[in-house]
């Protein structure tokens, strides 16, 4: 009879054991998703702690940046020298820019269309934090909701993609990588290939290779090493022509059907400390 | 406790300034990932003389603020923090406060916070890395974090020894 309770005892607590993870495991679920917004309170907290933590690091960061800043005086006359030569290249670049423009606002009046999918507005920001956790792939910038930044607009670098927004607060924001391997982190991409355009979509990172891969790429058109690929302003929140980076392998998919193709990202998502954020012009 | 919360608070800026120089993620191929919030609180467990109850609350406040600054995860890191307090108080009667006993108890805490992380993400659908991934990332943690630990742990002791800050063995 005791040996009975006892067991029936055990029973309850396993249950109750089993009941809980599966509790917890759904509230994470929910909390974990980069659609789920941070609640006020959440958002007061993490201003408050950013904004002390800024203060008092910011005596660190001063010196580290003068000392690199040092570091680098011996490649500033190298640099000077190419953008010497450069700036003939940028007025012509400038003249031509502004042609396109003009001509592209005469079509849009032309063909009553109010926007296009390469309109958007630039918005500086610092990153002051990286990802602690090693699986999230983020980084904090000192720009947020204050400023007009939005769930989902594109992050760049002067090299290319760096990531979308996924969570707001009123003077920071999270940016999670493009070289994250979450599943809503898809990014609809073109890679060029000597004006031959082939359409993908930016599905994940082989941590192996260190290379993003594009999958869903027909057989039918023709893919070569140093391609490069952008993004379509489809299907998303990014605006499009935005640099991804280059092709450097190219393999059939486990069913022989389409391709994947490995990218080696533009920018060094390792090495971000000032990024641009896109906003698209019809984000209202 | 004052001392406890300093060393903790110091470990928790430090891992954010460190951030900004070593990018810690699963694409960088850096052989250092710091952990030193939660290396921090092994360091100060002698130094709350048993009063579980107020180490256990520095442990899930740190475990709220990592999660609010740095995953965004409210919830995961102050049951995780938690655990690890727990877990470090039980250690405690098996492990002595010694420096090699310190440095076992590390390697324990950053498997168990580790595994668990990677267990809840990879069945949440957040990540699909594979089990080869957690175990570099361990080896990528235990190394640059003994150093922290063994650092902290020679300045610590050097400070309670002259600020005559007691300390269960």
């Amino acid at each position: 009879m005791h040996k009975n309770k006892n067991k029936l005892e055990t029973k309850y607590i396993i249950l109750i054991v089993i009941g809980s993870i599966i509790i917890l495991l759904s509230i994470y679920a929910y909390i974990i998703k980069d659609k789920r917004n941070l609640n006020k309170a959440e958002q007061i907290l993490k201003d408050s702690v950013l904004f002390v933590e800024n203060i008092v690091l910011s005596p660190f960061r001063y010196i580290t940046k003068e000392i690199n800043e040092f570091i680098n005086l011996k490649d500033v006359y190298k640099e000077n020298e190419i953008l010497k030569k450069n700036l003939d290249r940028y007025d012509l670049i400038y003249t031509q820019n502004q042609e396109l423009k003009k001509q592209i606002e005469e079509l849009k009046e032309i063909t009553n269309i109010d926007y296009v999918l390469t309109d958007y507005e630039y918005l500086n920001a610092a990153v002051i934090n990286r990802n602690l956790g090693y699986w999230y792939d983020t980084i904090t910038i000192n720009k947020g909701e204050k400023d007009g930044i939005r769930k989902n607009m594109a992050v760049i670098t002067s090299k290319g993609l760096v990531g979308k927004i996924t969570k707001t607060t009123s003077f920071n924001s999270e940016v999670k990588l493009i070289t994250s391997s979450n599943s809503n982190n898809r990014i609809s991409v073109i890679i060029d290939n000597n004006g031959e355009k082939s359409y993908g979509i930016l599905s994940g990172y082989d941590e192996k290779e260190n290379l993003l891969t594009i999958e869903g790429i027909s057989d039918n058109k023709e893919i070569t090493k140093d391609a490069i690929a952008y993004t379509s302003g489809l299907n998303d929140l990014f605006p499009s022509g935005i640099r991804i980076g280059t092709v450097k392998q190219i393999e059939k998919d486990n069913y022989g059907l389409s391709r994947i193709v490995y990218i080696e990202p533009a920018s060094k998502l390792g090495e971000l400390n000032l990024v641009t954020v896109l906003k698209r012009k019809d984000d209202k | 406790m004052i001392f406890c919360i300093i060393i903790t608070t110091l470990s928790f800026l430090l891992d954010s300034y460190i951030s900004m120089y070593i990018p810690i993620s699963v694409t960088n191929n850096n052989i250092l990932v710091p952990m030193f919030t939660i290396i921090s609180l092994i360091i100060i467990y002698p130094y709350s003389n048993n009063n579980i109850k107020g180490y256990l609350t520095i442990c899930l406040i740190f475990g709220l603020l990592y999660d609010i600054t740095f995953t965004n995860t409210l919830g995961l890191n102050i049951a995780l923090f938690f655990s690890i307090g727990y877990l470090i108080s039980s250690l405690d009667s098996v492990l002595s406060n010694n420096l090699l006993s310190l440095i076992i108890k590390m390697m324990l805490i950053i498997i168990f916070y580790d595994v668990i992380t990677y267990l809840i993400l990879l069945l949440l659908n957040y990540i699909d890395y594979s089990v080869l991934t957690l175990v570099i990332k361990i080896g990528k943690s235990i190394l640059l974090n003994t150093i922290y630990l063994t650092s902290i742990y020679l300045i610590t002791n050097l400070l309670s020894n002259k600020l005559n800050i007691k300390k269960s063995i």
